[in-house]
This record gives C-alpha cells, sequence and structure tokens, in this order.
C-alpha cells in the first residue's frame, strides 16, 4: 500500500477569477472568437506552408519520420480553427500512421500516399458533399486500423 | 490520445452571464509553434491582462522561479524538449513552492503512443484536444478554477488527484491507499 501525503493547497484561480469586474463568460467567448476569426487568413497560409512540408517530405524514399510527425500535427492542431476540420482529421490519421511507423520501424508508401492525397482533397472541402467528406474519412481510418492491426501482430512477438 | 474519461460538470460553466475575471490572474502560455499566437488571441479575448509568453522549457523555468502564476497553458510537445519533466518538477519543488500547485492545462493535437502513460502521470490537471476553440478552453479554465480537487505525492506521482469518484476500489481488489474503503465497504458502496 502507497503512502500518499494530501495537500489541500489555496486555489489562487478560482480567487482571481471571481474577484468583481471581468465580463460576462459569453461575452469573453465571443471576444476571443472574434480574435479567432480575425487570425483565420493566416491561419490558412500557415497550413498551406505545413501542408507543402508534408508533401515534400513525405515523398523521401525514406522520409524523416520525426520532422513529418511534427507537422503533421501541426495541421492537425489548427485546421479545425479555420474551418478545416476534415483536413485536421486526415492529418490526425497521418499523425497515426507514422506513430506507428516509428513503432514498427516500417512506413507503407502505399498509406502515405492514400494520406496524402486525402489531404490534397479536403484542403478544398467545398468541392464535397458532407457524406463524401465523411466517406473519405472513413476510408481513411479504415487504412489506418489495418497498420494498428498488423502493429498489434508485430508487438507481442517482439516482447 | 484519447479524450480523457472525466465528466466534466459542465452544468453552469457556461453560463452567459456567469463573470469570469482573468484580469488578476497571471497565465504562463507555453508554446513553440504558430498556434500560440492564437492561444494569446484566445486569452486576450478572455480579458487576460497578465500573460506570460514563452516557447522554450528554459524560458518557462525562469518564469516560474521568478513569479507567481495561476494558470499554466502549455502545448504538450515542444520538439525535443520536454514539458512533462517541466510539470514533474515543478510538482515536487520543495525550495520554490511558489508555483507548486499551479493548475496546467496541457493542449495536444495528437499524443504518440509512447508518451500516453507519461502524459497521464506527468501531474497536470486536464488535457485539452486541439484545435482549440474559445468555448471549449472557457469551460476548462472555468472547471479548473471552481475544482476542489486534493494534490497528492506519491512515491510515483505528484499532482492533482487523479480520482474524479471515491467509491471504493473494485470488487475484489484491495485499495492502494491507506484510506480506501476495505473490500466489504467496497461492494457495500457499489450496492447502494
Amino acid at each position: 500500500m502507497s503512502h500518499v501525503l494530501y495537500f489541500s493547497p489555496e486555489n489562487r484561480l478560482g480567487k482571481a477569477v471571481s474577484t468583481p469586474g471581468g465580463k460576462h463568460v459569453e461575452t469573453a467567448i465571443a471576444d476571443a472568437e472574434a480574435l479567432v476569426m480575425l487570425a483565420a487568413g493566416e491561419c490558412v497560409e500557415r497550413i498551406d506552408q505545413a501542408l507543402a512540408q508534408v508533401y515534400r517530405l513525405s515523398e523521401h524514399a525514406k522520409p524523416q519520420t520525426g520532422v513529418l510527425y511534427k507537422t503533421a500535427r501541426e495541421v492537425a492542431g489548427l485546421a479545425g480553427t479555420c474551418g478545416l476540420a476534415d483536413l485536421g482529421a486526415a492529418a490526425f490519421s497521418y499523425c497515426n500512421l507514422l506513430d506507428q511507423a516509428e513503432q514498427t520501424g516500417r512506413l507503407s508508401g502505399e498509406r502515405v500516399q492514400v494520406h496524402l492525397s486525402v489531404m490534397r482533397l479536403l484542403r478544398r472541402p467545398e468541392r464535397f458533399t458532407d457524406a463524401e467528406r465523411q466517406e473519405i474519412l472513413a476510408d481513411l481510418k479504415a487504412v489506418v486500423d489495418k497498420g494498428q492491426a498488423d502493429l498489434a501482430k508485430v508487438l507481442p512477438a517482439r516482447v | 490520445m484519447e479524450k480523457p474519461a472525466i465528466n466534466l460538470p459542465a452544468k453552469d460553466l457556461l453560463k452567459a452571464k456567469a463573470r469570469i475575471n482573468l484580469e488578476r490572474a497571471s497565465v504562463l502560455l507555453i508554446d513553440n509553434s504558430w498556434g500560440a499566437e492564437l492561444l494569446a488571441g484566445i486569452f486576450a479575448g478572455f480579458g487576460s491582462k497578465q500573460l506570460y509568453r514563452c516557447s522554450s522549457m528554459a524560458s518557462a523555468n525562469e518564469i516560474v522561479r521568478q513569479h507567481s502564476i495561476d494558470l499554466i497553458v502549455s502545448e504538450a510537445m515542444l520538439d525535443e524538449e520536454d514539458v512533462y519533466d517541466f510539470i514533474r518538477a515543478l510538482r515536487l519543488t520543495s525550495d520554490n513552492d511558489m508555483n507548486r500547485f499551479t493548475p496546467v492545462i496541457l493542449l495536444s493535437a495528437h499524443t504518440v503512443s509512447r508518451k500516453v502513460a507519461e502524459a497521464r502521470d506527468c501531474g497536470a490537471n486536464l488535457f485539452v484536444a486541439k484545435p482549440i476553440s474559445p468555448k471549449v478552453l472557457m469551460e476548462r479554465i472555468r472547471w479548473v478554477a471552481g475544482a476542489k480537487r486534493k494534490y497528492l505525492e506519491t512515491q510515483s506521482y505528484a499532482g492533482p488527484d487523479r480520482r474524479f469518484h471515491d467509491d471504493g476500489p473494485p470488487q475484489g481488489m484491495v485499495g492502494r491507499r491507506r484510506g480506501d474503503a476495505n473490500e466489504d465497504q467496497a461492494a457495500a458502496g457499489a450496492a447502494a
């Protein structure tokens, strides 16, 4: 049984945020959303730069998966903020694929190409209906799930 | 990374007429990506006036040594620098307790498998999945500000109590803490 020390510290944040003044929660959220909207154009530019880097790095015969992962992760973290949530989902899926590759030491060129194609498609979401975009993402998920199943076969054998 | 299995008491957290005053709260933002601009914008919109921004662990360490910080919001993966180590060190600091219990919200677009356990055990208060939205971030800030969780320190963990409910240990198992209910009490609790 572990020895546990308990502390009940003063909640400074709680005290600070409840002092008189400040904003209504609704106003604070609206103000923040307005500032995010102002930055949307710059955000899309940043995504396009990151995407260009993802495409370039991915074309290498042996991509630097660390840098690639970091860049895909940036797309995943930003895209949903500026109306490109499905692109963000595809980038997140690519992060999963690269994470699998780090564990197995193998990166399937075909799976990489599928992700690149999907990210190119979803960069222009207006060309598809919601249903079509969801179908594309479901197919992408199936590709990564297959990789996960392969990984499960490999990893126990290494233990 | 999977979303944490936490049922946040969302009731009242986003009540439109509730007020929040972040003007006097000192907030440290740690991020080295372009997303840091968005994050700073969101806090500016919330009314924050005491924002410390940094993009490296060295700067973050310097700030927490010199200033009393009420909230830390950090990107979970900063290149090669380890945010989890930073939080662990913060929670165990004994020579300078100023920020030992400062709530930490980690932001992450994706967590690599080898880091999931570290992320869970580092002592952060909450994880928020990117892309961040002002609404979600506000909800989490208000939740952390209103939380009455104790902090605890064991041989392997220091940070906020990760137990959100105390229903005793699972049936057939012995509790891991001295104050845990025994098996019979747990069974009675489960039956109640």
